[in-house]
């Protein structure tokens, strides 16, 4: 066995050194991938049936839980136990506006006081991370049948716009799936990955990223084989969902359902008019016009028709929401008027950019035609697969390396509400800063420190990630104490708050959890739930292998009292005989445990005895018998 | 030019030594005057000796080492190639803090204080009057000032006067100040008000 | 299926039992004095060490081995030995209960490791554990 070293928390190795590949997962809002490096070129992986995307769909069941296309068909007849869209749920709390939205089919278990969105499915409670889990696992299982046995570690990727409680949310769900998260990786980053090395490219390039939920504006600079993230932006809850969603609006108004009466209207009908509006729209991609067809629970059908002008002045409000964080992230990467800065391209990433509209819009925004040669749907995954490639150690890609940013600024509340940045966005991880605050109060005896993200001046317009206290100073006039404040940024965007009291040397240290997010202590005990299965195997392999134990021992131990009966003294032979009974009884149960215990017994009962028979084997071995020949007969 | 602090001569990764400073940690001569092209190689060069990526299936202190190293060099670099920070950054070197806001630093002399003062009176006017042009005339002019307040530093420097350099370094502070907040207030991208 | 459900409660209860006769890991005096000196490394002289079993590996199972900088968790055991703190939690203490801790220099470099009389196989890499 080789020598264990500490880690930092969190961060035990799995699997190490088990030889094993490195895979890349695109864990979608819409649908998911997994991707893998293969004779030196990415490929994304699919199922028995053929088919890569995995619907980012699970249905909880009587019948258990179910994955895939198989939970999206139980979408329909049962919504509440179907979740969809999870990933706009990941690191978020009850009160979330993504949360409280008018159109959401799902049922929420409520009366737990963490504010963890929990989803009541399939007669459960069950958190957006567990759900995103159960994803992870079936990729995990189709890499695994792929590429021939376990896996060394995945690069999970995520929309450069996740801020911290996200990005922990999705890292614990690749825990929960048993995955070795070898890094978080931006989605735009994976795709100009994707790109930069398919295409051999230099320069900067603005990655325009609309998926099913979220949209994300990455610029990055290719220069020899060094990706670096210039700045990026984005909505971590608008997307192609947001189209559909609009299109749906006019037919639930037809129908003549108000909003106050949605809810009446029931969960299923909701759903369906969303997936009506989804296929229209996808028609849409290729026909200048489409009828939209919906069958009623009444037994009617509704009936209308689609105009592409008519839905791209639908979509027009949702698309114009992206303008502005991608002219805020051309002026932070230093391009535009008045900067000797220009960009050389950009790439289209994510499902939504199919749409026609999109593409104009995009081109008209930056002046450029956008390159959309590699599937929208599998370059982020297939750039996953690279990075994980690199990072396992792997030989193609090796000079590559990406440098990559904070999306939104770090920072602390201050006295009045007010933010103090501590780290800005679009700094280069990983980072740190350092600052020192001073009481203000006399006689103050700790510090409250909230930790908040965002770029807005008052803390409750930014994302609350963590609170606590420093306590127990000494009273002391106000400005006397000081607390040094760190914050540390790891390479997977993920911080972790260090305070210190500079007087008294008081100490606290918080790997930061988000308000809303789940503790470190669910989380282990989601992954000891999922280890008891392991347990009930690991518990049959002992038992059949003290058995096996057990039986070599019994034949060896009757065999020699039948050789040699002269060399028993006393009640030798009726405590061996005792030992022997026992250890039988023993073996016949299924505690290995006991079975272990009086193979001892028998080991302890016999040891005289055995001493006896190899004395008397040597005494043979000196006449002339070769040494192979004496542990033989032993 | 010198190497690297964060590595040794054989490419392993070394601790922080005590009193390193970011001109160490990029292996360039402490000094006012750097190449910022020539910076930004060097930044990449050595991030892909020391970056985490490099050293996910290393033993964790190695991790925690690469992952200390690489924040150090995100840190100086992020300080050196802006020269505002990086003259703040020598200024800091030789005790003086131009960053403090207490009272106890280096003040401005009253009567740019008074010029800044105006200046900013005059953006505010400008705007309530949706006075684009004057906005644009103003912008221009600080930025002019601006440029020459970084070539008295580049020249306090080269004296060897930081009495100098110090002066023009808050001078440079209030011009870029007054430039955020034209940008900021200017802007048809503050969408986070959404 | 009923029985079965039975027969591994029995089991549990067994396993637990014995966990409790021995509810605890010992520490040798070259493991205090590492884990000490890395504490004291890492800048955190308080910090207790947290070992543990969990899902994961070639073979299923995988140490924890870890830092913690915070308090023991609910169920969590704690050993202290010349002030040095380790953390095992309840489940893993089954596992690890009765095994003692060591710290060893070998031709393949130092490290840690369980005198753990309970294991039966390990993978190659090590990292993983196999009872």
């Amino acid at each position: 066995m080789s020598l264990l070293q500490i880690s930092e928390p969190g961060q035990s190795p799995i699997k190490e050194a088990c030889k094993g590949r490195a895979v890349g997962i695109d864990l979608g809002t819409t649908n998911s991938l997994v991707a893998a490096v293969r004779d030196g070129r990415p490929v994304v992986l699919a199922d028995d049936a053929g088919r890569a995307l995995l619907p980012s769909v699970v249905h909880y069941g009587a019948d258990g839980v179910m994955v895939g296309a198989a939970a999206l068909a139980r979408a329909a007849e049962a919504p509440t136990d179907t979740i969809a869209s999870v990933k706009r749920f990941m690191g978020r709390g009850m009160r979330d506006a993504e949360v409280t939205r008018k159109v959401t089919p799902y049922q929420f278990a409520g009366g737990e006081a963490d504010g963890v969105v929990r989803f009541a499915a399939g007669g459960r409670a069950v958190t957006p991370v567990e759900v995103s889990a159960e994803i992870l696992r079936v990729l995990r299982e189709r890499a695994e049948r792929e590429l021939g046995g376990e896996l060394e570690g995945a690069v999970i990727t995520v929309p450069a716009y996740f801020d911290d409680a996200q990005r922990q949310a999705t890292k614990d769900a690749g825990r929960l799936a048993g995955l070795e998260v070898l890094r978080l990786l931006n989605e735009p980053t994976a795709a100009a990955l994707a790109y930069g090395l398919d295409k051999q490219s230099e320069g900067m390039f603005a990655v325009y990223d609309l998926g099913g939920g979220t949209f994300d504006i990455s610029i990055l600079k290719l220069e020899g084989g060094v990706f670096e993230v210039k700045a990026t932006g984005g909505d971590s809850a608008l997307g192609g969902d947001d189209f559909d969603r609009a299109i749906a609006e006019v037919v639930l108004r037809e129908l003549g359902l108000a909003e106050g009466a949605r809810d009446a209207a029931g969960r299923s009908l909701l759903r369906r008019v969303m997936a009506a509006a989804r296929a229209a729209k996808e028609r849409l991609t290729t026909e200048p016009a489409t009828e939209l067809v919906l069958p009623l629970p009444s037994g009617e059908v509704f009936r209308h028709l689609l105009t592409r002008a008519a839905m791209e002045a639908l979509i027009a409000p949702v698309l114009e929401r992206t303008g502005p964080a991608c002219r805020r992230a051309l002026k932070d990467a230093g391009i535009g008027p008045g900067t000797d800065q220009k960009l050389d391209g950009v790439i289209l990433v994510g499902g939504s950019t199919r749409t026609p509209a999109v593409r104009a819009y995009v081109e008209r925004l930056f002046g450029l035609t956008p390159l959309a040669d590699i599937d929208p749907d599998e370059v982020v995954a297939l750039g996953a697969s690279i990075q994980a490639e690199i990072l396992a150690g792997g030989t193609a890609n090796r000079d590559v390396l990406l440098l990559d940013v904070i999306p939104l600024s770090l920072g602390l509340e201050m006295m009045g509400g007010v933010v103090e940045k501590i780290i800005p966005r679009n700094s280069t991880i990983p980072t740190a800063a350092q600052q020192t605050f001073t009481t203000f109060a006399d006689k103050q005896t700790g510090f409250d420190v909230h930790v908040v993200q965002g770029e807005r001046e008052l803390a409750d317009q930014c994302r609350s990630l963590a609170r606590f206290q420093l306590k127990g100073l000494p009273p002391m006039p106000a400005g006397m104490a000081r607390m040094e404040v760190t914050f540390l940024v790891d390479a997977d965007g993920i911080l972790r708050v260090l305070a210190k009291e500079d007087v008294t040397g008081q100490q606290a240290s918080i790997e930061v959890k988000p308000s809303y997010g789940l503790t470190d202590e669910q989380i282990e005990q989601m992954l000891l739930d999922s280890f008891e299965h392991a347990e009930d195997d690991v518990k049959t392999r002992l038992l059949v292998s003290e058995r096996v134990e057990a039986e070599g021992i019994l034949a060896a131990t009757r065999a020699a009292l039948e050789r040699d009966p002269d060399l028993l003294e006393g009640d030798e032979r009726g405590e061996i005989e005792r030992a022997l009974v026992a250890l039988e009884s023993a073996k016949a149960g299924q505690d290995h445990r006991a079975i272990h215990e009086r193979v001892e017994a028998l080991d302890l009962a016999s040891k005289e005895f055995a001493a006896r028979r190899m004395n008397r084997a040597m005494e043979r071995g000196m006449s002339g018998r070769r040494l192979e020949e004496v542990e033989q007969k032993l | 030019m010198s190497e690297s602090s964060c590595i040794d001569a054989t490419g392993e990764l070394v601790p922080a030594r005590a009193g390193e400073t970011h001109f160490d940690v990029l292996g360039v001569p402490r000094t006012f005057v750097l190449d910022a092209r020539e910076l930004e190689q060097r930044y990449k060069a050595l991030s892909r000796k020391l970056h985490p990526d490099r050293f996910v299936t290393a033993a964790p202190a190695t991790r925690m080492l690469s992952l200390r190293r690489a924040t150090d060099l995100n840190q100086a670099y992020k300080t050196l190639k802006d020269p505002v920070r990086r003259a703040e950054y020598l200024l800091g070197l030789v005790g003086v803090d131009v960053g403090r806001e207490d009272g106890g630093g280096p003040k401005a002399a009253p009567a740019f204080l008074m010029e800044i003062m105006e200046l900013r009176e005059g953006l505010l006017e400008a705007r309530e009057a949706h006075d684009a042009v004057r906005v644009g005339a103003m912008t221009t002019d600080v930025r002019a000032r601006a440029a020459a307040a970084l070539a008295e530093v580049a020249a306090g420097f080269a004296a060897g006067d930081t009495g100098r350099v110090t002066a023009a370094v808050i001078e440079l502070r209030y011009f870029r100040r007054f430039l955020d907040e034209v940008e900021a207030g200017g802007g048809d991208d503050d969408e986070v008000a959404a | 299926m009923e029985t079965q459900a039975v027969d591994r409660d029995k089991v549990m209860t067994e396993a637990e039992k014995e966990a409790a006769s021995k509810k605890t890991i010992a520490l040798t005096d070259s493991a205090v004095n590492e884990i000490r000196k890395q504490a004291g490394k890492r800048g955190t002289p308080e910090a207790a060490l947290r070992v543990g079993i969990r899902g994961g590996g070639c073979t299923g199972f995988a140490y924890l081995f870890e830092w913690a900088d915070g308090a023991p968790r609910l169920g969590d055991t704690v050993v202290e030995k010349g002030g040095v703190k380790v953390f095992v939690d309840k489940k893993s203490l089954v596992y690890l209960g009765g095994t003692t801790l060591d710290f060893v220099t070998q031709m393949m470099g130092h490290g840690f490791k369980f005198l753990n009389p309970n294991v039966k196989g390990a993978c190659g890499c090590g990292e993983s554990v196999q009872f």
